[in-house]
This record gives structure tokens, sequence and C-alpha cells, in this order.
């Protein structure tokens, strides 16, 4: 290979040449961040819960209370029993299994979101890490509260709060509501007082005769997530009521958001991939041809057929190099700037449980901010790189099949 | 050193080459010459084992060029044959230093730092030692001639083929081409077949043949 002919015929032809090394590295970088994107799909879905320490929450779909009288259910908030409970425990893919007891309290003029959560949870132990007088527990009167009650309802550390027969008494305000809106209580109790509350309420005991079998009425799983099974399917073979929310809930609300690897924005890259690999061999094709004379010319003077492959496989190698190297560059800081840049996902009401009915109630924010979980990976970048170079000089070196048919003695004189 | 014995060869339908022989001595310097068509140029493609003949053989230095493939026929161009060209077939985004090594570069046995030499020495008995890093497109015609002659002998080929090199120059220039030759003939070991249309030209040169209804005389 002769390097300074390379190179003087890339200086004579800069533009052309300029022009297939940019768009060849932009189609890299795009398609990078759109496989890194895709591959983060899981994880970017997985964000909302993964905010409160689990995967998958599961629910079951119960009765509309008679009347929104104190202590009730929601209706996607059934009790679950401790079968169901069990059989959530041992699914393949689940890792622990915690349940927590939510309700509704309506008093005269104020409504309020109530979390019963045991002891040794980690919902209890995300409370307590989050809680600023630091509580280290819960006993059967004490309540931790969100700020935001305690801006609306104008409660205090030390403040009393009446929930049906018992009296609570405010531990602690949390300044940050730990649970990402996701089974948005603006109380928490201990379980055994949640218990107490929900099997002496005559609103839940006129639908749910058995809640004193309850373990809860919402599930929190971790689950392994090298096992890849169809969640829904698993946790619904146990009971058809049984509501759930995983990564898998929110998958396409993140494709939604992400144009570049929706369907939409697969096709085009396919497209565009597609024209990109055509105008690659044109451009190939069309450097043979425009310099068959000069091919002749070397083929007279004693070039052979393996010398020509070689110098021009080399020019290919070449751009294709620059093009991935510069393509690299481009991901890279095209993933600083998707690291920046936050998704927004809108929880569905079933797992925001708050009366809609309610206008204040309504107006809470649904939604969780998050920035995008990914970042540029050397290996993955390589290794694309890798293919992408294998491929298209694959097909220059196809396309230099047709050196053979360029014969010396063709040529101007 | 090349004998041509009974070549025939048809272009287009027509006897271009007719039963021709013909031998080429170390070290001559001659002229063929004949009108346009008379395949002059497909003699030389013959001789240099660009085509082949229809039938007859070829022998350089007692080596049959008619059993070779087109891999062995560029290595046996590379190591035995020079060419200059009417047209100079220069490569344009080189420069005159690059134009000449570019011959040489696929010879795996010639160090480098010979081929450097050589080319240094070539660029120097041209004449255009001062215009080394220059493109060729900024060259006059008869300084790119020069390049081109450079480039035929940096192998140092025991055969220089010339294809009507002087045709694209004016008569002056194409003199001081002629005298190049000359000087280069009398100072290397190499024979020159010139293919000529220019009566003044070919009696530059040692011997002159005609070539005429596909035989020389």
């Amino acid at each position: 290979m002769m390097i300074r002919y390379m190179t003087s015929y890339f200086l004579s032809q800069r533009y052309k040449t300029t022009a297939l090394v940019v768009s060849l590295s932009i189609y890299f970088a795009v398609l990078l961040i759109a496989f890194v994107l895709l591959r983060a799909i899981p994880d970017i879905a997985a964000l909302p819960l993964k905010s409160i320490g689990v995967q998958t929450i599961v629910q079951k779909t119960g009765e509309i209370p008679e009347q929104m009288i104190g202590v009730v259910f929601p209706h996607s908030n059934a009790p679950i029993s401790e079968e169901e409970y069990q059989k959530l425990s041992a699914l393949e893919f689940t890792e622990s299994a915690e349940a927590v007891l939510f309700f509704w309290f309506f008093d005269e003029s104020y409504f309020k979101a109530v979390s019963g959560i045991k002891p040794e949870s980690d919902v209890a132990k995300l409370i307590i890490d989050n809680s600023p007088n630091t509580v280290d527990s819960l006993r059967l009167n004490d309540a931790i509260i969100t700020s935001s009650l305690s801006e609306r309802q104008n409660l205090a550390i030390g403040d009393n709060i009446v929930i049906g027969h018992m009296t609570f008494i405010v531990r602690d305000v949390l300044e940050k509501h730990p649970s990402a809106n996701i089974v948005a209580s603006d109380i928490y109790i201990s379980f055994q007082s949640a218990f107490d509350l929900a099997t002496a309420s005559p609103q839940i005991t006129n639908l749910y005769s058995d809640i004193s079998q309850t373990v809860g009425n919402v599930v929190l799983l971790k689950t392994n997530p090298s096992v890849m099974v169809d969640k829904e399917t698993a946790v619904k073979d146990i009971n058809k009521k049984l509501i759930v929310f995983s990564e898998q809930s929110f998958t396409e609300e993140v494709n939604d958001q992400l144009a570049l690897v929706s369907n939409a924005g697969q096709t085009l890259l396919g497209i565009v991939g597609t024209l990109l690999i055509i105008a690659f061999c044109l451009l190939v094709f069309y450097n043979l041809k425009t310099r068959e004379t000069e091919i002749a010319t070397l083929r007279k003077i004693g070039w052979k057929l393996a010398d020509l492959r070689l110098q021009f496989g080399a020019e290919s190698a070449i751009i294709l190099a620059t093009s991935l190297l510069l393509g690299n560059v481009m991901a890279f800081i095209g993933f600083q700037y998707l690291k920046q840049t936050t998704i927004e996902l809108a929880l569905p009401w079933d797992i925001t449980a708050k009366p809609h009915f309610l206008m204040e109630e309504n107006a809470i924010d649904r939604t969780i901010e998050a920035a995008l979980p990914v970042n540029y990976e050397p290996i993955i970048a390589v290794l694309a790189s890798g293919a992408m170079f294998a491929f298209f000089i694959s097909i220059s070196l196809l396309i230099f099949q047709q050196l053979k048919n360029i014969k010396p003695y063709d040529m101007a004189k | 050193m090349l004998r041509l014995e009974n070549i025939n060869k048809q272009f287009k339908g027509q006897q271009v080459l007719n039963s021709l022989s013909f031998e080429i001595k170390k070290n001559e310097m001659i002229s063929i010459m004949g009108r346009s068509g008379s395949g002059k140029s497909t003699l030389l493609s013959i001789m240099a084992g660009l085509q082949a003949p229809d039938s007859g053989s070829i022998v350089f230095d007692e080596k049959q060029l008619g059993v070779l493939n087109e891999e062995s026929l560029a290595s046996f161009r590379l190591h035995n044959i020079g060419f200059v060209f009417q047209d100079f077939l220069l490569m344009p985004s080189l420069s005159v230093y690059d134009n000449i090594y570019i011959a040489a570069h696929p010879r795996k046995d010639i160090a480098k730092t010979i081929k450097h030499q050589r080319v240094t020495d070539l660029i120097e008995k041209v004449g255009l030692a001062s215009k080394a890093k220059q493109r060729i497109d900024k060259l006059s015609g008869g300084e790119r001639q020069r390049v081109a002659i450079a480039r035929s002998l940096v192998n140092k080929p025991k055969l220089v083929l010339a294809d009507e090199p002087t045709g694209n120059l004016d008569a002056s220039t194409a003199d001081d081409i002629m005298s190049l030759f000359r000087s280069l003939h009398s100072s290397i070991e190499t024979s020159f077949v010139i293919i000529t249309h220019d009566e003044h030209i070919a009696t530059l040169t040692d011997k002159t043949y005609q070539l005429t209804n596909g035989s020389l005389q």
C-alpha cells in the first residue's frame, strides 16, 4: 500500500471523501445511540419502580366502596390472601416480597392516603432513611407524614391525627416523598395499626369478609432481572384479578418518548442504513469507474491485482476507520447530552391511588422524571465498530472483484 | 532479447499483424513507423504482454510469454518493461517524485532506500530536481513526459516501450525529449522501442522499421 498515493487521492477528492466520512460517522453514532437506548429500555421502564427499591408491584382488583366514609380500600386494592402472597413470593423471578396495607381515610373535612408498613420491610427502611429526625421505628401510635400533608392540613411534629378509632402522633415530616408517588401515601403507620383500622372498617368488612386473613393489599416484589419471563402472565396465573405494574407496564410509554427507538424510528434507521449502504456501494463503484485509466495504467506498469486490491482496500479501510472514530466521538458527545436529558413517565392511577373525585387530589403530579440511564459503553462501541467495519469492508472487497475487468490495454495511449 | 515469431492478430475483423517476426537486441534503440491504424500500438501491446496474439510466440530472454497468466505478466512487466505513453498517463494528484516512485512501489525485492535513491537520481537526470515535489498538473507537457520517462526507467527495465512519446508535444519539446532518450540510452543498458509517425523522430533512433500490411519492413 502506497500511503502518499492514498492521501493525495483523498485530498484531491476532499469534498466527496468528507461527505462520505461524515455521513457514515453520523449514521454510526445514531445507530450506536439507538442500540444502547434499545438495550436500556427495560432499565428506563424500571425507573419509576426502582425509585422505591422494587421492580414489580402487585395489587388486586376489588369492589368500589359503597360510601367514601372512614377507612376504605380503593377499588384497585382488594385484600391479598396469604396463599396468593406465598405464590407471589415463590414465582420464578421473585427474589423477595413484602406487603403493604394501603387505604383511604375520609373524615368530615379531609382525605388522607395511609400506608401500613411492616417494620422490617424495605419500604419502612426507605421511610426511616428519609426521616429527617431519624425516627428509628414505627410504634403502634406513631405516624410519619409527608410535607405536603403537613402544609395542607397544618400538621407538625407532635400533633395528633385521628384515623378511625385510633389517634396517632406525628413523629416526623418527610421532606421528600420517598415513594416517588407510587403508592402515594400521606401518612405512614405501622402495619399492625393499619390492619386494626381496616378490620374495624364497616366499608371494608362489608365488601371483604375475609379481611382478617389478608397480608396486605399492595405486594412489592424485588425481582431477578436475568429471569426473562412475562411477569404479567405469571402473576395472572395465580389469580386473574391480580394487577401487575412492572417495567413492562412502562415499556410502551418509554418507546413512545424515545422516538429514535420507536418502531417508526427503527424503520427510519433501516431505510437510512439501506440508502447509506447503496450510496457507499455506488461510491466505491464510481470510484473504480472514474479511476479506470489510472488502474489500467498501474496494471500496465506492473501492479498486480493483489497490489491494487490492497491499495484500494486500504483506502476503504481508512475511510471506514476515520468514520468510525468520528462516529464514536459523536456518539460519546451524544451520550453526554442524553445523560442530561430527562424522561417523564406518567404513573397509572392504580398505583398512585388517589381519589380522582377530589379535585385537590386529582391535581397530584403523577409523573416521574428521571435521567436516561445511558452511557457510552466502550465494549459495545468496539463491537459495533468492528461489525460495521467488517460489513463495509466486505462490500468494498466484493466490488473490487471488478478490478480484474479493467484490462491494461483497454485504456488510452 | 525480445523475439516475436509469426505473430498474427486480428482487430475488429481486420488482420492487423500478419505473420510478423521481429527481434530487438540488447541496448538497441529502434523506431517503428506506420500510418494511423496500421497496428503499431497493438504490436507494442503484444511486445509488453498486455495482449496475446492470435497465433505466434513472444520470447523474452528465452522465456515464452504466452504461457504466463495475467498476474505473472504483470510481474514480468514490473521487472522488465518500462512504458512511455503519448498521453503521459501520470497520476495528476501525485507529485513528480511520487509519480516515479509509484512504478517501483510494488517491487518487494528492492529496499525503500534504494527506490528513493533511484527516483532521486532519475529526477536529476531528467532535469526536474527543482520540481520534485510539484504536482503533475502544474507541469508543462514536456516536463510531464520527462516524468513519464523517469517512471519508465525506475525499475531498470531491459526494454522501454514508448508509444508516440512526442505525439502531444511541440517540435522543440519533442527534440528535447528525444535528446533525453538518446542521452539515457547512452548511459544505461536498456533497449528502446519508439513508436512514432514522425519521420524526424524516427531518424534519431538507430534503426527504423515500417509497419505495413501487418509486417515490419
